[in-house]
């Protein structure tokens, strides 16, 4: 291995060989163990690499229940819309009981005066339909 | 393992069966919120982006294929998700977030974490796209640069590209609290 490239190793992975690629990483250990200029440079790299393993935000457990509760009436598979009010799927969509779910994916693109059958929603003043039929990368929004 | 186990819950879940579903969503709802919380950068917009990414694997489910594994392609649907969110909305920090965050046992501790995240969030947060996905892939998720440069449809070169360029920026911006 090449000096340049264990500069490269660090510049990219940090220096815990254990992020470095594994095909190199004995190569590059014994070439560090044998340049001692490097450890300038390693140790600037362990600084960001402890800043960004710091970085660890707790995930908020009402968060989780809030999501698992939402869990517990899913709209049918078959459908393949789902329909919220606004932009993306806000929160509006987990909120949303089964019946509006599935009255406004059989009438997608228009507007609904729902009774709240099922809930508290009482209107949905427009309705986005995200298609999620083919996969992740498919958004299809259609509005109004 | 897991992985095998989560086929069959695909499986399951492809017929329509919900509790497969709670189960599969469950096992990866943490690192899923993590993940889209790093992305965005901001706890209530990981949620919605879970709540979404969820709703596609109980959607999607009868037309998945196991070619990539489960884990990788909800990676993929999760990151592609949390980009377009962003994309969407302006960033919002995590202060902004609707819940608390769950209390550190040393508040001292807890102020100094917080404030580390939020320096590193700005900073994380105002890198090009591509190299935010591969810090954050590659740091925080202990992903591959194979893995990264599939999930991203990129070389691992052009990965490690992003990294160096990504690295370099995130010193500048961060050099006042790398320096104590």
């Amino acid at each position: 291995m090449q000096r340049a490239r264990l500069q490269r190793l660090i510049d990219a992975y940090g220096a815990d060989p254990a992020r470095w690629p594994a095909a190199e990483r004995d190569a590059a250990k014994r070439l560090l163990a044998e340049t001692p200029a490097m450890s300038a440079r390693l140790e600037d790299a362990a600084r960001l690499d402890r800043a960004l393993d710091d970085f660890n935000p707790a995930v908020p457990k009402a968060a989780q229940a809030r999501l698992r509760q939402g869990w517990a009436n899913l709209p049918p598979q078959e459908t393949a819309a789902v329909a919220i009010a606004g932009a993306g799927l806000p929160r509006l969509a987990r909120m949303l009981p089964r019946a509006v779910m599935l009255a406004a994916a059989s009438v997608a693109g228009i507007v609904i005066g729902h009774s709240g059958i099922d809930g508290p929603v009482t209107a949905i003043a427009r309705i986005d339909v995200v298609t999620l039929i083919s996969g992740p990368e498919s958004i299809l929004l259609m509005e109004e | 393992m897991q992985e095998a186990d989560d086929h069959s819950l695909m499986a399951e879940v492809a017929d329509g069966n919900e509790r497969a579903f709670r189960t599969l969503a469950g096992r990866h709802l943490d690192w899923a919120l993590r993940l889209a919380g790093r992305l965005t950068g901001n706890a209530a917009d990981a949620e919605d982006v879970v709540q979404e990414a969820m709703l596609r694997v109980w959607i999607n489910a009868p037309r998945w294929r196991p070619d990539a594994g489960f884990r990788t392609w909800f990676y993929r649907v999760v990151v592609n998700l949390a980009l377009d969110w962003r994309r969407r909305k302006p960033f919002r920090p995590l202060s902004d977030a609707g819940d608390p965050v769950d209390p550190a046992p040393d508040p001292q501790a807890a102020l100094s974490r917080g404030q580390t995240d939020k320096l590193v969030t700005a900073a994380i947060a105002e890198l090009p796209e591509r190299q935010r996905v591969a810090v954050v892939l590659t740091y925080h998720e202990g992903l591959s640069n194979a893995e990264v440069a599939a999930l991203l449809d990129v070389s691992v070169g052009a990965v490690e590209g992003l990294l160096v360029r990504a690295r370099r920026a995130l010193r500048e911006r961060l050099a006042p609290a790398l320096k104590e």
